[in-house]
């Protein structure tokens, strides 16, 4: 034990030392997490909740305009505009505007619009009634026209299109339901003066049941959405806290590949280890001693990243880390994941002959493993064959760890696999470290 | 009696057309001042390293005290100042031994007075708060003497340890070591330097393409070679003048 501590203090005075090993291991997740935290949080408030400004032309006056701007605006991610600076929108100036970007899209309607869709709902009427089956085929003419910004992403083009669309079937359904409670009032009258002539006379005083068609006749159909996690503390748009601050930890935690490979290589070819190795039984206070440093290391980077997500990152706009319900889960998963990026560092600083070698190496592997394992992109995005590499990769084992506990509500029970596999990688990593570092010598 | 000892020590290495070591018997009593002399390639620290347990042998021996290397109070016995320095650059003189010395089971007030012993002893006491990294040459050799003998071995072997550095050093080190001997410990010391050899060792052997030419003092040495007047000529008639590359 003494070995094992003297080892470690000695470790952690030449890492104290070591300023730009620790602006790596310290500094440049710390700069990374809040960086990319704030920047994706600006894209995800877009993507979860957008406000997208609208601007809504209409040369019709009637009632399909009133009920695009209240459909629309009902679906609550659209801005809706009726003035532009002030004055009408006019067609020639919102089009270039829209190109610019200043608004994310247009809609457009064409003068006598709602009488268009009034008649044509009447004549379908007329022939249903007629028992003739109406032939599909596009409407002539345009009515409403659809402008997007070029910029604008394809889902929410794909946004303005659908709602505009279910806005629109909404008003045709009500013309069509009104043009039927017409004709049936009328004809039920006819049918009963030419049927039953004996009350022929009567039938302008029979009083028929009114066909009445509210503005909004509401669903038939009840929807519900509810969270797939089991607490119910899961917020409706995850922050980019919740994803970035345990990415950018696991991703820090295995750059110590570079200082931690580093010490052992300079150990090897300066001849200190070979001083070491004389003594007997110093071998494995040695090896162990660096991984206890270092994995102290990990725990320090674990507090501090996740100290930046609770405290720093809410004063930049960023929604604070929410730690879950398993803390304790939260730190059984970095320890694990600190062990395994310790043995990591540790097996490359045993088979790596410079220590250039080990960080180009080293540093490669950590940012493969981390794109591949989730870091970066979520794992379902990626083509299968990559899918299947994330399973193994100990970053993305760790992240998906983390992602189960941030954000998924899971407890410590249900990580317990990914800890058992960071655990398993530990010990192979330990195992090519002890059987090469003193083999290399 | 001897106190260290190699019986039929040889050594080849993995993929090695010819042996480093092809079978040495060394006998070195205790207090005794060694040295190994050879050109380059001669396998002075291959013998070296097996003597001290780094390197596992191809055949033979090593008993240290009449215990078998592998007795761990056999290896604690024993020294090394190895070729390279081997301290760590970015830690003092005095974090160096500190450290080594703990490693070697010492610890509280016994270790801070062989620290302090030491520094003393290779004259490093004004620099001992200073990195290695920052010292001169001279000074780190030094520096990896006093690491050598911070847990007061038994033996100590030293592997060329004067190499580039300036004549006061080397001074300074040749005086520390003498003082080491009259203390009663015992030395091998591997060198290419005739006028190392002749003024430390009491007895030296000569060493070359892995075997044993020649061992004794230095002055019967010279004395049974006829033509030789001086170690460096004895070494050259053994070794021949042709350069190792």
């Amino acid at each position: 034990m003494r070995r094992l501590l003297a080892t470690a203090g000695k470790e952690a005075r030449i890492l104290g030392r070591d300023r730009a090993g620790l602006a790596v291991l310290f500094l440049m997740p710390a700069v990374l997490v809040t960086v990319v935290a704030v920047v994706q949080e600006a894209a995800l408030r877009l993507m979860g909740a957008p406000n997208l400004k609208i601007v809504l032309i209409d040369q019709d006056g009637g009632e399909v305009g009133q009920a695009l701007r209240r459909g629309l605006t009902d679906a609550g991610v659209f801005d809706v505009l009726d003035q532009v600076d002030g004055q009408p929108p006019q067609i020639d100036n919102v089009r270039p505007a829209v190109a610019k970007g200043r608004f994310q899209g247009a809609l457009v309607l064409a003068p006598g619009t709602t009488e268009r869709a009034m008649e044509r709902a009447g004549r379908l009427v007329d022939d249903l009634v007629a028992g003739r089956l109406p032939t599909p085929g596009p409407v002539p003419g345009t009515d409403v026209t659809v402008v997007a910004d070029p910029a604008l992403p394809e889902a929410y083009r794909k946004l303005l299109r659908n709602t505009t669309g279910a806005v629109l079937q909404g008003i045709e359904t009500r013309f069509i339901v009104r043009g039927f409670a017409k004709t049936m009032e009328a004809r039920m009258l006819d049918r009963i003066r030419a049927e039953v002539p004996a009350v022929a006379a009567l039938a302008g005083s029979i009083k028929l049941p009114d066909f009445a068609m509210p503005d909004r006749p509401g669903s038939l159909l009840a929807v519900d959405e509810v969270a797939a996690a089991k607490e119910a503390w899961i917020s409706e748009v995850p922050s980019s806290a919740q994803h970035n601050v345990p990415a950018w930890t696991i991703f820090a935690m295995f750059l110590i590949v570079i200082p931690l490979a580093g010490t052992m290589i300079h150990e090897r070819r300066e001849g200190t280890l070979r001083r070491l190795l004389v003594i007997p039984g110093a071998f494995v206070p040695v090896v162990l001693g660096k991984a206890l440093l270092y994995l102290g290391v990990c725990l320090a980077q674990f507090a501090l990243m996740f100290a930046i997500g609770l405290w720093l990152l809410p004063l930049l706009g960023v929604p604070a880390l929410d730690l879950g319900a398993a803390p304790g889960g939260l730190l059984l998963l970095g320890l694990a994941t600190g062990t395994a990026a310790v043995a990591f560092g540790m097996a490359v600083g045993a088979v790596a002959r410079t220590p250039e070698q080990a960080s180009m190496f080293g540093a490669t592997l950590v940012v493969i493993a981390a794109a591949v394992g989730g870091v970066m992109l979520p794992t379902f995005l990626m083509p299968k064959a990559m899918q299947q590499i994330a399973i193994v990769s100990p970053l993305g084992r760790a992240q998906q760890g983390f992602l189960d506990l941030l954000m998924r509500g899971a407890g410590t029970g249900d990580i317990l696999p990914h800890v058992a596999w960071l655990a398993a990688f530990a010990a192979v990593g330990t195992a090519v470290a002890l059987t090469f570092y003193r083999q290399r010598d | 009696m001897s106190l260290l000892r190699a019986e039929s020590l040889a050594k080849t290495y993995r993929g090695a057309a010819v042996p480093a070591v092809a079978g040495i018997d060394l006998s070195i009593a205790r207090g005794e001042f060694f040295g190994l002399l050879g050109p380059n390639g001669a396998g002075k620290t291959t013998t070296l390293s097996m003597l001290c347990g780094l390197v596992k042998p191809s055949s033979g021996h090593v008993r240290v005290d009449g215990r078998d290397l592998s007795d761990p109070g056999a290896r604690r016995m024993l020294g090394l100042v190895p070729q390279d320095l081997a301290l760590y650059g970015t830690l003092t003189v005095r974090e160096n031994l500190h450290y080594f010395g703990r490693m070697h089971d010492l610890g509280g007030r016994r270790l801070a007075s062989r620290v302090q012993a030491c520094l003393e002893m290779v004259a490093l006491t004004e620099a001992a708060d200073r990195r290695v990294d920052e010292l001169s040459g001279g000074m780190k050799r030094r520096a990896n003497l006093a690491a050598g003998v911070v847990h007061e071995p038994a033996i100590l072997l030293l592997d060329e340890p004067t190499v580039g550095v300036d004549a006061q050093s080397r001074n300074a080190i040749f005086d520390t070591l003498t003082l080491l001997a009259d203390r009663g410990l015992t030395i091998v010391y591997t060198t290419h330097y005739m006028e190392e050899a002749e003024r430390l060792c009491r007895r030296i052997a000569v060493m070359d393409r892995g075997r044993l030419l020649a061992e004794g003092t230095p002055a019967a040495l010279v004395a049974g070679h006829p033509g030789c007047e001086t170690l460096e000529d004895l070494f050259l008639a053994l070794t021949g003048r042709a350069l190792r590359d």
